[in-house]
């Protein structure tokens, strides 16, 4: 009897280590498929109660706001627990998650997902099955995460290699340190940086129009079972709209407009930071990445400072930099310090990049507003025209004011925008040219010197209808791009494009 | 359902438990029930055949043991057994080689003048067809031969054919090993459940650490043979014979093993087949349950050895020869069970002449230098035939031999040029390790050591280190998951 006591308890405790290990291993091996796993485990790390705000969303939220410099500027202990496509439905699973391991004095709901069509809608075709893995894969094994798969992934069978992950990603190279388990320190505390990839025109962006437009079947049922949960927790909720771009008579208007209305009925806060982007400073033009709903650090910077001010007068938050239990935060400050530093080189950097991706010339032009560079531009006596119209007077826009009669042949005009001055040589002035191609020089006092290499662009610069711009860093005077369009009669056509950038 | 499927994996623990939490008189109703229920994940239609078969089996073995008594019992006997054979090989005919007979029909008619297009059935094959036809044969021929009693219970018969662990790629189970296991009695224990499950594990290592991750190379080779000739073509079809080795040797493990777990004993298919001296001594150790069979089932009656020479190496071509045939309904199949009927036939004939020159050279047959001489000529005949197996057909086998034969991009070897197909160096390291450790377990099968065994009577720490290492390298190293495209075991297609 005694021996086969023993007999079932050794293989109890064996299938119990198997299952440990298997678990472990499943951890171990997790790949990173929206590089947002460490949002997730650097959650986990938090310490247990720690946390009085805790902000939920997706990548629109991810990349708009950042713990650590509201820790800084307010004291405000915050994490960004936001993933990659988040879906609607995978939302309250989230707030279940956080409330395993934190009391948070705010929880923040980020519409996003409502906003741009993040759901499941019980689809499995393989366009699918990644970004509902964002939705399951950084999570711990647990009840939670086997309900969140069984919401959002319709068929049984496919279910079955989401709660087993590791059948996914075994094989892969061992992404993080052996022991880890599934938490990992995350000194940016969820906020992430991502690439710019897009500027846009005018003509894509349309006019506001906040007229109320339901959500559809599935994404108002996930937003009213939301409500409902959320109504049993005894914490505010505060529902925040980023800011973003109206594109190509998109329906986010009209959806957040809605969704602000049921919110209120419901008893929770709202606030729609588009109506307030002026007042962020957020810039259209060059505070948007990847597209019109993502941010870089310039604009998280911003939303950062305006979000953290507001909810610090809103709600009853502490400011703990003078407490000892979160001596850790100083610290990681310091180190989110460099990292800040590294990725505002980075949008620097990305900026920089447009020049190159970027040929339209209403795009092109937008750019040069940018303060990370200065440009010269070269215009001929004739106009441009492009897109009926004259693309002069898209560079009035620009601060510059030109005319059409006036301007003489094979000008150089030059435009600093931190002078906001214009700067006309005439027909025969005299104008350096340097053998190395390459530098927009300015000298103390003097005005701002154009080297061109003359054998590679003269003749270009000889040709009517023209523009040609030149590109500098305005930091180092360093060449980053030359273009110079021509005009037909119906389009521009691009003449020369060289970056010389990085 | 494959075995190594998370269906497999939750659909075994409840066949199991409810194996043993049934009473045991109802067991075989419980297994009979799991194992149409696996078939039927297949394809349900499919119950429709293997129900067939069982039928007409079971009906004939007992005609014949009723009709055993009465006048002319010979001849009504003999007339069940070919009815039970042409109904059930009637079937296996009608899937497998109608349209091998239409299509080669049509090219002598286009031969001889007659134009005619044969029709193209494209039939499906279903799966296990090969296997559970050859054993309900296998079990009239014995009741046949008075070696078994015809079963009453027809549930019970029904089980026999169609038990799931051997059901759709063998071992081809005796009648007197399986069905009187099914009569048996089987209580849990525990060393039985244990062993049970440590086969399944090795069955796992086998077949998907080794060879669904030899199969990347392989395939990615013989689909552009053309693209990847010479070298290429030599190391995928090596890695081919480890490959075909290890998946269908990881198959039969596995159902050994699960089969353990529930009491039964199947027969051991493999037996370190690479580890053969011969040719012969390779088909002692390869598919054991099918060479059996057909050594019971047609070579015996044929005639075995007792006619004479000549007619003995007849029959071993006619049984290899059908052996290929029955692999698949495609001329390399059959050109592939020649070669290895004419390997055998070639090697008696030669016998005398390698002993006169073993003795010349005063050659020490048991040093092992002369054994791994033998066995790794006995691996490469093999191999080269594997080629035939694995080409599809005759016109792709030949090209591909030529290739190899013309190999003049040896450079391949040393170049990094193998780690391009998908196969990187560090999972062409695992292979090898992999295989090292398939090479150390069937040298310890050969000396007749059973590594399990020996593991069992190790301390408990060093036991439970060794199996969760196992757990994890299948885990961890298992070819599965994302981008795994569900590779079939190899002899499911026959």
């Amino acid at each position: 009897m005694l021996r086969k006591i023993k007999r079932v308890a050794a293989t109890v405790l064996f299938w119990a280590l198997l299952a440990a290990t298997f678990v472990h291993l499943t951890y171990l091996y997790r790949g990173d498929l929206a590089h947002t796993r460490k949002h997730v485990t650097g959650f986990y790390d938090e310490k247990q109660d720690s946390l009085d705000v805790i902000m939920i969303g997706t990548s629109a939220t991810f990349s708009a706001f950042m713990p650590m410099e509201a820790w800084n500027q307010y004291g405000m202990v915050s994490y960004n627990f936001s993933i990659n496509t988040l879906y609607t439905d995978s939302i309250k699973y989230y707030v279940r998650e956080a409330l395993k391991t934190q009391s948070p004095k705010l929880l923040i709901i980020d519409i996003a997902p409502f906003l741009f069509g993040h759901h499941s809608y019980g689809k499995m075709e393989e366009v699918f099955e990644v970004p509902t893995r964002y939705n399951t894969d950084g999570l711990s094994l647990s009840k939670n995460r086997f309900d969140l798969i069984n919401a959002i992934v319709p068929e049984w069978e496919d279910r079955l290699e989401f709660y087993f992950d590791l059948f996914y990603y075994h094989g892969d190279t061992i992404p993080q340190p052996v022991f880890a388990g599934n938490r990992q320190h995350n000194v940016e505390k969820g906020y992430d940086n991502l690439p710019i990839r897009q500027i846009y025109t005018n003509d894509e962006l349309a006019e506001r129009n906040w007229t109320e437009i339901e959500l559809d079947e599935a994404n108002k049922e996930a937003f009213l079972e939301l409500l409902e949960e959320l109504q049993d927790y005894d914490f505010p909720v505060l529902f925040i709209s980023q800011p973003y771009l109206n594109v190509e008579n998109g329906s986010p208007d009209g959806l957040a407009a809605y969704m602000e209305r049921v919110i209120g009925e419901y008893g929770f806060a709202f606030l729609n930071l588009t109506d307030h982007a002026e007042e962020i400073g957020i810039d259209d033009i060059f505070d948007y990445s990847l597209d019109y709903l993502h941010y870089n650090t310039s604009s998280a910077e911003k939303i950062t400072a305006y979000l953290g001010k507001y909810v610090m007068e809103h709600y009853p938050i502490p400011d703990r930099r003078g407490e000892e239990a979160y001596r850790s935060w100083h610290e990681d400050y310091v180190l989110w310090q460099e990292i800040l530093e590294e990725e505002r080189k980075e949008t620097k950097r990305q900026m920089l990049e447009m020049f190159e991706q970027t040929t339209e010339p209403e795009c092109y032009l937008n750019l040069l507003r940018s303060d990370y560079v200065s440009s010269c531009i070269w215009i001929s006596s004739q106009p441009f025209v492009y897109k009926d119209e004259i693309l002069w007077g898209r560079i009035s826009d620009l601060g510059v004011a030109l005319q059409s009669e006036g301007v003489p042949h094979n000008s150089l005009v030059i435009i600093d925008h931190t002078l906001n001055q214009q700067i006309l040589y005439n027909e025969g002035a005299e104008f350096r040219f340097s053998s190395t191609f390459g530098e927009v020089r300015y000298t103390d006092g003097d005005m701002p010197e154009l080297y061109i290499q003359e054998s590679d662009h003269s003749d270009l610069l000889e040709n009517e209808a023209l523009i040609a711009v030149v590109v500098a860093e305005r930091e180092t005077g360093k060449l980053i791009d030359f273009i110079a369009w021509g005009s037909n009669e119906d389009d521009y056509v691009i003449l020369s494009h060289k970056t010389y950038y990085p | 359902m494959i075995f190594n499927s998370v269906e497999f994996l939750i659909f075994f623990p409840i066949a199991v438990l409810g194996y043993y939490l049934i009473p045991h008189r109802v067991r075989y109703l419980w297994l009979l029930a799991c194992s149409y229920y696996f078939y039927m994940c297949w394809n349900p239609s499919y119950a429709l055949l293997i129900l067939f078969s069982t039928a007409v089996t079971y009906i004939a073995a007992l005609a014949m043991s009723a009709l055993a008594d009465k006048k002319r019992a010979a001849l009504w006997k003999k007339c069940c057994l070919a009815g039970g054979f042409i109904l059930n090989l009637g079937i296996l005919v009608w899937f497998k080689y109608t349209d091998f007979f239409l299509f080669n029909i049509g090219r002598i008619a286009e031969g001889i003048g007659i134009k005619w297009t044969p029709p193209q059935l494209d039939l499906l094959l279903p799966v296990g067809i090969s296997f559970y036809t050859f054993q309900a044969l296998g079990y009239i021929m014995d009741v046949y031969r008075g070696e078994t009693a015809a079963e009453k219970n027809f549930f019970k018969y029904a089980l026999f054919v169609s038990f799931f662990p051997q059901l759709v790629a063998g071992p081809i189970e005796r009648s007197k090993n399986l069905l009187s296991q099914i009569q048996e009695r089987h209580r849990f224990e525990f060393e039985t459940v244990r062993d049970g499950l440590m086969l399944m594990l090795w069955g796992y290592f086998l077949k998907m650490v080794i060879a669904d991750r030899a199969a990347i190379f392989v395939d990615a080779v013989y689909a552009e043979e053309h693209l990847y000739g010479g070298w290429y073509l030599v190391i995928a079809t090596m890695l081919f014979a480890i490959q075909i080795y290890c998946d269908f040797a990881g198959y039969s493990i596995i159902a050994m093993g699960a089969a353990k777990v529930m009491g039964f004993r199947l027969t051991d298919n493999f037996r370190s087949p690479y580890m053969a001296q011969t040719v012969a001594d390779f088909w002692r150790g390869w598919h054991i349950t099918l060479t059996g069979w057909f050594r019971d089932y047609l070579y015996i009656p044929l005639g075995g050895n007792r006619k004479g020479r000549l007619r003995q190496y007849l029959n071993i071509m006619i049984v290899f020869g059908l052996s290929g045939f029955w692999h698949g309904a495609s001329f390399s199949f059959i050109v592939w069970g020649l070669l290895n009927g004419f390997y055998q036939v070639a090697g008696k004939l030669l016998q005398p002449v390698r002993d006169r020159v073993v003795s010349a050279l005063q050659i020490n047959r048991q040093a092992f230098s002369h054994k791994l001489y033998r066995m790794l000529v006995t691996f490469l005949l093999v191999d080269f035939s594997w080629l035939f197996f694995r080409a599809g057909d005759l016109g792709e086998a030949f090209w591909a031999l030529t290739s190899m034969l013309h190999a003049g991009n040896i450079h391949v070897l040393t170049d990094g040029s193998l780690f391009t197909l998908g196969l990187d160096e560090k999972n062409f390291l695992v292979l090898a390790l992999a295989v090292a450790v398939l090479i150390f377990a069937d040298y310890m099968k050969r000396r007749g050591i059973v590594l399990r065994e020996w593991l069992c009577r190790q301390g408990t720490w060093f036991r439970w280190l060794c199996l969760y290492a196992a757990f994890c390298a299948v885990l961890i190293f298992g070819v599965y998951g994302v981008g795994y495209d569900e590779k079939a075991f190899i002899y499911f297609q026959f």
